[in-house]
């Protein structure tokens, strides 16, 4: 077992900044003192425990939030949900970070080096900073993350002496035990665990005695599984209300982010992507997207939003955007796409076809299907997906939708009459007579003249298709 | 034929997408550049070699092997239903049964799917795009030229300035497909970077096809054929 701790130092703030950049200088407070401040706002020189006053005296724009906690649990799944990808064994440290069982999954991502380049790139770009850990127990891998101190121990053998160089303070005990211990010159791990146990165990207490032996590894520390959610579900809060632009894309992104992080947990793809664009009193615009062949490439999945987004009318600005996937299907990773080969037309043509309707609409986008029925204007069907059929007879290549009246007087007729007469058992008959015919400048029409007795046209001449 | 105002039925125009940001003389230049390997190029130009078989033995002649794939070709003809689409018919037909995607880009009428069955095109394998505003148009043409999935893309274009076609032969290039564009003849003198640009006209038996500009030469040479019009 091996053993990845991520800690999320500024979840509590971030979980409620989710939808925008951190170009803004921004605050968390607690009791009218600031408890977290982002990067923006300390390069401003504020700092967590100032008042907020003293803070807003040095960044006037810094905006200052409350607590939400809500916020920090939805935030805190959304990031399990995305951390699937990388192990299918998490376990959630409440508001705090999360626990993945590399081991298995180390091969799959090419090393632990590697592994974590993929995560440290991937959690920022989803609005969080985070600090990692790797050890053989949760314990230990946890108390590394949460200090700030990047442990990479990949065996039992060396987790004592690892952990001995460790403060304190990865031991959260109370204040006074904790200055106790200091007073008496005890700021390190290793010091303590020089001392005799029972001495131990009477300064720090059983529980941190027991946390200590779970992060040594002496004792069982059986760590809760955490349930994935069956559908992706993911709503993102917006700065301010946005009328749509950079902002909106910005937000957009990040939701994407999650969702392909869960639909390569679970090996699947997305087959139809639901979108809600909420706004402040209108009731929210929604925005479905269907997949031909379920995808998760994030460029391919926000191009296909964002073209589809531009031809929506959104009628208020947005406030908050939800995301949510219900129709995950297995996706058939082809060695194509490990190897980044260039793939068949086959494989191509689905994005194609979804880019195009992205844009132009869903049935502006189709196929074409032979259907044996006489009349040529049943004849032909658009489909929506790829589907053959024979062909029955020789015919113009072109059709018109609906035939048009036609003056005979300047054609020449050049072939007919073809008779053509069916379709009485469905109710729609027809009886006509086809001819082909030669306009003077050499088009070549198909005409056909309505039979006496079968309805109000009969007699009149119509043009029906041409002879490209 | 103006006696029939009923059956004058005008080729869909299509406006072109306004501002295309690029340096034409300037890329134009670049990728003229002996050092500048581009995809797809290499492959372009060997096939256009061997070209695409027409299907008609004197239109490869004239053709000097065929229609160039990767490439843009024009066919220039007023009134539709002179033998517009059967000239094409026998490569579209080949390309679909090698597996190759068609798409139609605003097509002014239904293409009529038992004669294309007939004439042995592969319905599985055609695409019909529609799209509603013209500047989608060249849109649509680009992408399915670029996609590198579509053998042919068959576009209703009316009018287009030579930025635009530049664009959409720098795609068909890309893309390795064979983007063919029908276009009144009132467009002959505009200028054009499709490779092969072909006056159609009808004829008794069929169409005539005059070359007005074909790279690698052979330009004012026609040719007749008859056309088995089904």
């Amino acid at each position: 077992m091996l053993w990845l701790a991520l800690h999320f130092p500024l979840l509590p703030l971030e979980a409620l900044t989710r939808g925008e950049d951190g170009a803004r200088p921004l605050a968390l407070e607690v009791a009218r003192r600031l408890r977290l401040v982002n990067a923006t706002a300390r390069e401003a020189g504020v700092r967590a425990d100032m008042s907020i006053n003293a803070a807003l005296a040095l960044a006037p724009d810094l905006r200052v939030l409350a607590r939400r906690e809500a916020d920090e649990e939805r935030a805190l799944h959304g990031l399990a949900t995305w951390a699937l990808q990388f192990s299918p064994q998490i376990s959630l440290v409440e508001g705090e970070g999360m626990l993945l069982e590399i081991g298995a999954s180390l091969r799959l991502f090419g090393g632990l080096d590697a592994l974590l380049d993929t995560i440290r790139a991937g959690v920022p770009t989803l609005g969080f900073s985070v600090r990692d850990a790797v050890a053989p127990t949760p314990a230990a891998a946890w108390m590394g993350a949460w200090l700030g101190v990047p442990l990479r121990i990949d065996s039992s053998d060396r987790l004592t002496a690892a952990l001995a160089g460790l403060d304190v303070s990865a031991l959260r005990l109370s204040a006074k035990q904790e200055s106790r211990l200091r007073g008496m010159g005890l700021h390190r791990l290793g010091q303590l665990l020089r001392l005799p146990r029972a001495g131990l165990a009477r300064r720090i207490g059983t529980d941190a005695l027991d946390h200590l032996d779970r992060a040594l590894g002496r004792k069982a520390d059986p760590r809760p599984g955490w349930q994935p959610p069956a559908v992706f579900e993911s709503t993102l809060d917006l700065p301010v209300e946005v009328e749509g632009g950079a902002p909106l894309r910005f937000a957009l992104h990040r939701l994407v982010l999650e969702l392909a992080g869960f639909l390569r947990g679970a090996d699947a793809g997305a087959g139809v992507l639901d979108l809600h664009f909420h706004h402040r009193e209108l009731a929210a615009t929604p925005l479905t997207l269907r997949l031909l062949t379920p995808g998760r490439d994030v460029e391919h999945l926000e191009g296909l939003i964002t073209t589809r987004l531009e031809r929506t009318r959104l009628p208020a600005p947005v406030l908050a955007v939800t995301l949510r996937c219900d129709d995950v299907r297995s996706f058939e990773t082809r060695a194509g796409d490990l190897f980044g080969l260039r793939r068949g037309p086959d494989e191509l043509m689905p994005a194609l076809i979804e880019r195009l309707r992205a844009r132009l609409g869903d049935g502006q986008v189709h196929g074409l299907r032979a259907v044996a029925d006489h009349r040529p204007e049943r004849a032909w069907h658009g489909v929506d997906g790829k589907q053959g059929g024979e062909g029955r007879s020789r015919r113009p290549l072109w059709l018109l939708v609906e035939a048009r009246p036609v003056d005979t007087r300047r054609l020449r007729r050049l072939a007919g009459p073809e008779r053509i007469e069916t379709g009485w058992w469905d109710g729609d008959p027809i009886a006509r007579d086809y001819f082909v015919a030669q306009t003077r400048d050499g088009r070549r029409l198909w005409i056909y003249q309505a039979r006496t007795g079968s309805g109000p046209d009969a007699g009149n001449w119509y043009l029906h298709g041409l002879f490209a | 034929m103006s006696a029939c105002p009923q059956t004058s039925v005008a080729p869909c125009e299509a406006h072109v997408a306004r501002e295309m940001p690029v340096d034409d003389a300037g890329v134009d230049r670049l990728l003229r550049h002996p050092q500048i390997w581009r995809a797809g190029r290499e492959a372009a130009r060997a096939r256009q070699m061997s070209g695409l078989p027409t299907g008609f033995q004197e239109l490869d002649e004239t053709l000097i092997g065929g229609w160039p794939q990767g490439m843009l070709t024009e066919l220039l003809y007023e009134g539709d239903g002179i033998g517009e689409l059967s000239l094409l018919m026998p490569a579209l037909a080949q390309l679909s049964r090698h597996g190759r995607w068609l798409a139609w880009v605003a097509p002014p009428y239904v293409p009529y799917a038992p004669a294309l069955a007939a004439r042995g095109v592969d319905l599985s394998r055609v695409l019909m795009i529609h799209p509603r505003a013209e500047t989608d148009v060249l849109w649509s043409l680009e992408q399915a030229l670029r996609s590198g999935t579509c053998g042919a893309v068959l576009g209703w274009v009316g009018k287009a300035d030579d930025r635009a076609l530049r664009r959409l032969q720098l795609a068909a290039a890309e893309g390795d497909s064979w983007g063919v564009l029908f276009r009144p003849a009132s467009v002959a003198q505009d200028p054009s970077p499709a490779a092969l640009r072909l006056l159609l006209k009808p004829d008794q038996q069929g169409v005539s096809v005059n070359v007005l500009k074909r790279r690698g030469g052979n330009i004012g040479a026609g040719v007749q054929l008859s056309l088995d019009l089904g």
